[in-house]
């Protein structure tokens, strides 16, 4: 795999060609913490193939990127990406980011918009929603607490960083070879990539041995203000369980241009665990970008709400989610949850005319 | 085992080999065919896909690792060298 030393560091990159020829527009991806390149390597990064140029790199301090004591905060790391794209004499790119990697990218297009055709968010938390945790109601957070301190997680949901302590928790747990029970797994999952012992061991040295925690949860400097000048086509997605849709809530107000996704059941690691689900959404976007359809809302005074899908998959059943939000299923079949929708829809109907 | 079989599997030690060099593992036997990348050589996801890379690269072929790696919709949790010596073979 190719690397190149930029802003004092050693960043590895692959680049996939276009199955349609050379003359394709360029598409980069960005991972979040705590994974590497092939977060979006495997599913994602064939697929956007087929109509684009990838790019994909490791973060500094992840991956097979080389490992600095400091850098880490999202403005030098979006210098590292400046510097690389410049390298690779991208001049302009769709961007596709997780988690911080979104913060990279969009402090990237803070300072250098011209670089981007379009940005996708995936569960992007910024530090400006973080730092308003007293007022913020996270559900599912309350829900897992207590089985976190069943299982000795002395970590708080309630902390603005708390995904990325539970991350290290998690590491410790998987470098000590510790076996999850199953309900705890399956709570934790929403919220949790999956990794190897390299990978854990890697992250737990990033931060007991480097800046990198502080600099990482030290303030992004992304103000609401900075976000609104950003006028470029954004799609931004948020996981419906995850502790990031606090931002997705108050982006609506911020980008009136943009399109919004909640991604039902779902927690912060849905590109893993609905990959089809967010290649449908960003395949919809990237469409209506190409043709010059943004910005779709003409009136741009008017508040942005999420859209997401009513029939949705989780866990290989359907479910579908009624208009007074109760979720009905679970169908094996997605023809069976449109039947049942079709159904309801029929008799709330007639409940309305009688 | 058909000697093409053998060149891949002797191409893909020596890719491995020359990947894990810097990283200490220790290992009862030398790399074989029987050798599986996590369990035994403890590779990361990103090696894997390094892998995946170093061996298209050698051949000058798109092989699509992912049908490899992708189980009744899950990925795998561990892959031998032979699995991925029979794999290449069938692609090449």
């Amino acid at each position: 795999m190719p690397a190149v030393n930029i802003n004092g560091v050693r960043l590895n990159y692959i680049q996939m060609n276009c199955d349609q020829g050379d003359d394709c527009q360029d598409f980069v991806m960005i991972h979040g913490l705590a994974t590497n390149l092939a977060f979006w390597c495997l599913h994602h990064a064939q697929f956007f193939a087929k109509r684009y140029r990838v790019t994909l790199y490791d973060l500094r301090g992840h991956g097979r990127s080389g490992m600095t004591d400091s850098g880490y905060t999202p403005e030098n790391m979006a210098e590292d990406l400046r510097l690389l794209l410049d390298h690779l004499g991208i001049k302009k790119a769709h961007f596709i980011a997780h988690s911080f990697g979104g913060l990279v990218a969009l402090k990237l297009a803070c300072q250098n918009p011209e670089l981007f055709s379009s940005i996708i968010l995936a569960d992007t938390h910024i530090s400006a929603v973080r730092r308003l945790h007293d007022s913020i109601d996270w559900k599912f957070g309350k829900r897992i607490q207590p089985v976190l301190l069943e299982n000795g997680l002395n970590i708080n949901s309630d902390e603005p960083y708390f995904g990325y302590r539970l991350l290290t928790e998690m590491a410790r747990l998987q470098t000590k070879g510790v076996t999850l029970s199953p309900e705890f797994e399956e709570l934790v999952s929403p919220l949790m990539g999956k990794y190897g012992n390299r990978t854990a061991s890697q992250w737990l040295k990033l931060m007991e041995t480097t800046q990198a925690e502080k600099e990482m949860m030290g303030d992004d400097k992304l103000s609401f203000q900075s976000l609104k000048e950003l006028k470029i086509p954004i799609l931004a997605m948020y996981g419906e369980h995850s502790q990031a849709m606090s931002t997705g809530e108050h982006l609506l107000d911020v980008w009136p241009h943009a399109e919004f996704r909640r991604i039902r059941g779902a927690g912060h690691f849905f590109p893993v665990s609905r990959p089809l689900e967010l290649m449908k959404n960003c395949k919809q976007f990237l469409r209506d970008t190409c043709v010059d359809k943004f910005p779709r809302h003409g009136d741009e005074s008017k508040k942005r709400y999420f859209r997401s899908d009513r029939i949705y998959k989780l866990d290989d059943t359907w479910f579908f989610s009624t208009r007074e939000k109760h979720e009905v299923g679970p169908f094996t079949d997605i023809e069976d949850a449109k039947c049942c929708l079709h159904s309801y829809v029929t008799e709330m109907a007639l409940a309305e005319v009688a | 085992m058909s000697v093409t079989k053998e060149t891949i599997a002797k191409i893909l030690i020596e890719i491995i080999e020359d990947l894990t060099q810097d990283w200490g593992v220790d290992l009862d036997e030398s790399i074989s065919e029987k050798t599986q990348l996590v369990n035994d050589l403890d590779f990361a996801s990103v090696d894997i896909i390094q892998l995946f890379v170093a061996i298209e690269q050698h051949y000058d072929k798109k092989i699509g690792f992912q049908d490899l790696l992708m189980k009744d919709g899950s990925y795998v949790s561990d892959l031998s060298i032979m699995q991925i010596t029979d794999f290449v073979n069938n692609k090449l």
